[in-house]
């Protein structure tokens, strides 16, 4: 229980660093957003008076707070872009990242489990080095690329999907997901390959183990061993790997929501991006980095509950 | 054979090609990179246009082989700043240990909780495009794995018998950490800066392609792979060309990576 309250007292300050690093890097920066936002030709008038709509003009304690006691009340102030309550934007978007995100999950564990498995059974012969390859081609093929190939080959030339024309879940599901398979993928290609790499070390690290050898005296076959007495042991070695892919996932559908034109959260970031929309940017790296470390304390309760061993190496 | 061998040689073939083309492209290019030509839009590779034209007439060879070398720039000079910075960060936390230690890695941590795209983001954002941006963006992304890995470094050789030994001889702090702890770090420093290198050129090509890296008419992998994608069925060249560059060169320095690790760490 002890360990339970300690990760969680480290999830708060975590979250409020978060929040407080952002907010200095937004805000102690040379030079006044409104001005930046508005441009060197426009009136004093103008700039006073987004400033006063910014609250830039208080101090920066009291503009710390506002926006702290806001985020906990839902209140994520307003998008200078689109004059609108950024919790409104938001709401339409974060289902579809979300389903984005967890399709992605999915095939990367669908693919990435079995293979690595079976890149442990073929060790040693000329599969390895065909999956070593393929592997690599994974890791190295940056996931825009990938897409920009799947759209040409799959959606433009095979008509499979229409590429740059998202369906919503609400209207037409089957659709939905038929288009969201693609760019899932493209997330999922290359953080399959880690994984099967680590799923791999994984499994021949337990193929040492006295156990395997009792397995082995006992006529237990091959496939058997790996499959059910390594297998279970190397899962819960992937276990703590959830988190940091999970991270790997938001990331990179920023990124891929672009490239397809979905309108998520991500999508929503790099405009916000690149019209300087602070007040809209602010708030969703914010989301997104405590959405990623509100994720890796769960994985850590988790690997707690399954396996608690692991408390006992755990020092930080 | 030694360890490793197969990988150095594979890396090295495949750095070795893009980082010619690069010096290539300072000396000479078949074609203008900014020369438009309206009757030459979206030509097939051929002997004239190795990689075929884009959309707005320009040679794609030429254009691919500038862009080598603008984010090969980029890439080097995010990984050289960074290791500057992360060396000094990561020396004094491991050396000092204590409160600098923990402010320094805690600062660390706070840094790393962002994942990477979202820290190049905000730097971005608070800077606004200039020519250095990009590299300032990516340096701050990668600070924090590079001390780490310093740190830990520093710190295995910190309490080491000839270290103590130095230490009675009356050799200065500095001395001992500059000339004779440092230096022990290098082979992991290198595998470290080679795979950087290899996030560096992704990451660029990344932003690029987001609008948010290296800025036109500068030609970059990143910005012609999202050019490319509106005439992608009709001039698949157009992408395939910076989009192989790109695979090539990120293949080749994590090959040389994992030659290093093999040979010198393993």
């Amino acid at each position: 229980m002890k360990y339970f309250i300690r990760k969680f007292l480290i999830l708060i300050l975590t979250v409020f660093l978060i929040s407080l690093m952002t907010f200095v890097a937004f805000h102690v920066i040379p030079g006044d957003p409104a001005r930046l936002i508005l441009g060197t030709s426009a009136s004093e008038e103008a700039v006073e008076a987004l400033r006063e709509k910014l609250g830039t003009n208080m101090p920066l304690t009291v503009q710390y707070r506002n926006w702290i006691s806001g985020f906990l009340r839902g209140d994520f102030g307003t998008s200078i872009k689109y004059r609108m309550p950024v919790a409104s934007l938001m709401h339409d978007r974060i289902p579809v990242t979300t389903l984005l995100g967890v399709m992605s999950l999915v095939l990367i564990l669908l693919i990435g489990i079995p293979l690595g498995i079976f890149s442990a059974r073929v060790r040693n012969t000329p599969g390895e080095h065909v999956l070593n390859f393929i592997n690599i081609l994974g890791i190295s093929f940056p996931n825009f690329f990938l897409s920009i190939i799947f759209i040409w080959i799959f959606g433009l030339t095979l008509h499979w999907f229409t590429p740059g024309r998202y369906i919503s879940f609400d209207r037409d599901w089957a659709g939905c997901l038929r288009f969201m398979f693609w760019p899932a993928l493209s997330v999922a290609i290359p953080q399959t390959a880690v994984l099967v790499k680590y799923v791999r070390t994984a499994m021949l690290e337990q193929l040492r183990e006295d156990y395997v050898r009792t397995a082995r005296g006992k006529g237990v076959g091959e496939t058997a061993i790996l499959y059910v007495h390594v297998f279970k042991n190397a899962i819960v070695a992937v276990v703590p790997l959830i988190g940091m892919i999970i991270a790997s996932v938001l990331s990179g559908s920023i990124i891929i929501e672009q490239v397809y034109g979905i309108p998520g959260i991500g999508k929503l970031l790099i405009s916000s991006v690149t019209s300087r929309d602070f007040p809209l940017t602010q708030t969703l790296v914010v989301y997104i980095a405590v959405i990623i470390v509100v994720i890796n304390f769960l994985v850590d309760i988790v690997i707690q509950i399954i396996d608690p061993r692991i408390r006992l190496s755990d020092r930080s | 054979m030694k360890k490793g061998t197969i990988e150095f040689r594979i890396g090295f073939i495949l750095t070795g090609i893009i980082l010619f083309l690069a010096i290539l492209s300072v000396f000479y290019t078949p074609y203008d990179i900014n020369a438009m030509d309206k009757t030459a839009r979206q030509l097939a590779p051929s002997l004239q246009h190795l990689f075929g034209t884009d959309n707005y007439g320009r040679d794609i060879f030429s254009r691919a082989i500038t862009g080598s070398r603008f984010t090969l720039l980029v890439a080097l000079s995010t990984v050289g700043s960074c290791t500057v910075i992360a060396s000094a960060l990561g020396l004094i936390s491991g050396y000092l240990g204590g409160p600098v230690d923990e402010i320094i890695m805690r600062l660390i941590d706070a840094v790393s909780s962002f994942p990477d795209i979202l820290i190049a983001l905000i730097v971005v954002t608070i800077l606004s495009y200039g020519k250095y941006t990009i590299v300032i963006a990516l340096c701050v992304t990668f600070v924090p794995s590079f001390t780490r890995i310093v740190r830990t470094a520093t710190l295995q050789f910190k309490n080491a018998e000839f270290v103590r030994n130095l230490r009675v001889f009356g050799v200065s702090d500095l001395r001992i950490l500059l000339v004779h702890i440092f230096p022990n770090t290098f082979p992991l420093l290198l595998s470290t800066i080679v795979i950087g290198l290899s996030n560096a050129i992704l990451a660029e090509a990344a932003m690029s392609y987001l609008g948010l890296g290296i800025q036109p008419p500068t030609p970059s992998w990143g910005r012609m792979l999202q050019e490319s994608q509106a005439i992608i069925y009709n001039a698949p060249w157009a992408a395939i060309a910076p989009g192989i560059m790109i695979v090539m060169t990120i293949m080749g320095l994590n090959s040389i990576g994992e030659g290093i690790r093999k040979r010198y760490l393993a």
